[in-house]
């Protein structure tokens, strides 16, 4: 009988919650892993039922994609977007750069919320955060009304400010957390030396928080480069990003499953390993620096 | 206007002035569209004709009704299994930083991703849900192609995908208890269950009405799953608010009727979220 304490309790216990949490692995993890897998068969094993777990890998897909063209069922071949390669260009174009002007302008903003003290700054300070409740829609269809009359649907800059639009709020919030764990009277002792608030700023406060700032950047470029929406109504062909390029792979009732997987993994992988390296931070990312990791 | 408060105005200004334009021109140009009808090129002013007609049309009341149904039951599920899986993720047994890192995977794939994974899942002749399901001898049903099966396998697959970041929050949440109140209720006997219920969930208390309120706003907004899964069918079965403000909007090009559907949603929003705010008292600006 195994007492609260005992040996053999405690080997109970480490054994159920292992069973937990590889349940929990399996549920959050072997979707992914499928799709991956499934990158790499070709037709006939995509469709097999039961589905096959051991199959000799191929790289057809992935080539297929980059050449334009994907085997649908053995032998028999369509031609699919070839333009994928130039819309991931465009993803990582439009989220490295949306990315990079959001810190900007995100930075000293967050500076000053941090460290200084002014009229107006906690109702600022929800205009800010306040961003996060309008659904995407709502903004999707004036701004396509207004692209649409000055002929700005096919211009990937377009799609950025939106994106700034979008992150901006959040890259403040979360930098002035950051900001907030530096202490102050550094700022003080530098602006002693002859600083200026300014280059207390840009100087000390910065370098400091750079490990913040990193993290900042890179959630921001995992939201622009997972947005949908925005990219789907207000680019045109040349200038769709990676994730509406993959629903070019749905087209009406001819899946091509093996390509589909294949462009999946492609957009996927860079962006969640880049996120595996900041993962501390994550929480107040998501939350827009809400609540503290 | 003291030094600080120049200082303040001068590096607030960019990132200030930027959202202030767009928010402006964004608003102005979704009120002026929604009170034009377009028709055939030719924009007729209706004023407050086309919310009449939305307000009176069964189509939008019943994308409304799934729109809730969606995040009730989405955000409830996630909610719950979020608090199990934190506590399971809590104890410091050896791994459990690396169970921790990998389970939020989901949350970090693009949403279209995510549908495109479930499309393959939910297949009924080769996806491996059904597979499994008849390994123990249960016929799994169609999943996104019955009609009344849809909405619930969207559920899931947003369940799937930000459970992981319920989790994630309540571990930071559970890691700021203080022990002194956990091991004050030991002494005086109390069962794990009890600590629980009376001094760990009330503790995080703060921290769920926050989650709540920024997932049932996300759940609400939730688009890109549709799109890959089931187009907002069958036939309505999956048109969510959202989705049918999409619809009207790029499928039947009726901008100005769009329009104001989303003006609708975004007061509604606003309005939830305000309710919420204040009777849950939520702290917005400095939950630590």
């Amino acid at each position: 009988m195994a007492m609260p304490g005992s040996r053999s309790h405690k080997r109970l216990e480490t054994g159920v919650w292992w069973s937990l949490a590889a349940i929990a692995l399996i549920v959050f993890l072997v979707p992914v892993a499928w799709m991956v897998s499934t990158s790499f068969k070709n037709p006939l094993e995509v469709t097999a039922f039961p589905p096959k777990l051991l199959f000799a890998p191929t790289l057809d897909n992935y080539v297929g994609i980059f050449k334009g063209v994907t085997e649908i069922s053995p032998g028999s071949y369509v031609p699919t977007d070839p333009n994928f390669p130039q819309q991931l260009l465009n993803s990582a174009f439009a989220s490295f750069g949306s990315s990079a002007v959001c810190l900007f302008i995100g930075a000293p903003a967050a500076y000053a919320l941090s460290r200084l003290g002014f009229r107006g700054k906690r109702d600022i300070g929800f205009f800010v955060l306040g961003s996060r409740f309008v659904p995407p829609i709502a903004i999707v269809i004036p701004i396509f009304t207004l692209y649409a009359q000055i002929g700005m649907t096919n211009n990937l800059l377009g799609l950025m400010v939106l994106y700034v639009a979008m992150n901006v709020g959040f890259v403040v919030w979360l930098l002035k957390g950051f900001f907030d764990e530096v202490s102050k009277e550094i700022d003080e002792s530098a602006m002693v030396e002859g600083c200026g608030r300014f280059g207390a700023f840009w100087r000390v406060v910065l370098p400091l928080a750079l490990p913040g700032l990193i993290a900042t950047a890179i959630l921001a470029v995992l939201f622009a480069w997972n947005e949908f929406l925005f990219a789907l109504v207000l680019t045109g062909e040349a200038t769709t990003t990676a994730t509406v390029g993959l629903t070019s792979f749905i087209a009406g009732r001819q899946i091509a499953w093996g390509s589909l997987c294949a462009a999946g993994t492609i957009v996927t992988l860079p962006v969640l390993a880049l996120v595996l390296l900041t993962q501390k931070n994550l929480v107040r990312g998501f939350t827009g620096g809400a609540v503290n990791g | 206007m003291s030094r600080d408060t120049r200082s303040a105005y001068f590096m607030l200004a960019p990132a200030l002035g930027f959202l202030g334009v767009t928010t402006a021109v964004t608003l102005g140009y979704l009120l002026w569209t929604s009170m034009q009808r377009k028709l055939l090129g030719r924009d007729s002013f209706v004023l407050l004709g086309n919310y009449a007609s939305v307000l009176q049309d069964d189509a939008f009341w019943g994308a409304l009704l799934r729109s809730l149904l969606y995040v009730g039951f989405a955000v409830g599920a996630e909610l719950v299994l979020g608090i199990a899986l934190a506590l399971l993720l809590r104890k410091q047994m050896r791994g459990v930083g690396l169970v921790r890192s990998l389970i939020i995977v989901p949350m970090m794939i693009p949403p279209v991703v995510a549908g495109l994974i479930w499309k393959i899942l939910y297949d009924p002749s080769f996806g491996i849900l059904n597979y499994a399901l008849s390994v123990v001898g249960v016929t799994g049903p169609a999943w996104v192609a019955n009609a009344s099966t849809a909405l619930p396998s969207l559920i899931i697959v947003d369940i799937w995908q930000w459970t992981p970041f319920m989790v994630l929050v309540l571990l930071a949440g559970l890691s700021s208890l203080p022990e002194e109140p956990v091991e004050a209720a030991r002494v005086d006997g109390a069962s794990s269950w009890q600590v629980f219920r009376f001094v760990t969930l009330p503790g995080l208390r703060r921290i769920i009405n926050v989650l709540i309120l920024f997932r049932a706003v996300d759940a609400f907004k939730s688009f890109d799953t549709i799109f890959t899964l089931t187009q907002g069918g069958p036939g309505r079965a999956t048109e969510t608010a959202v989705y049918d403000t999409y619809l009207t909007a790029f499928r039947y090009f009726e901008l100005g009727k769009a329009a104001s559907i989303a003006v609708l949603l975004l007061l509604l929003t606003i309005l939830a979220s305000n309710v919420w705010v204040r009777f849950r008292h939520v702290d917005l600006v400095g939950v630590a």
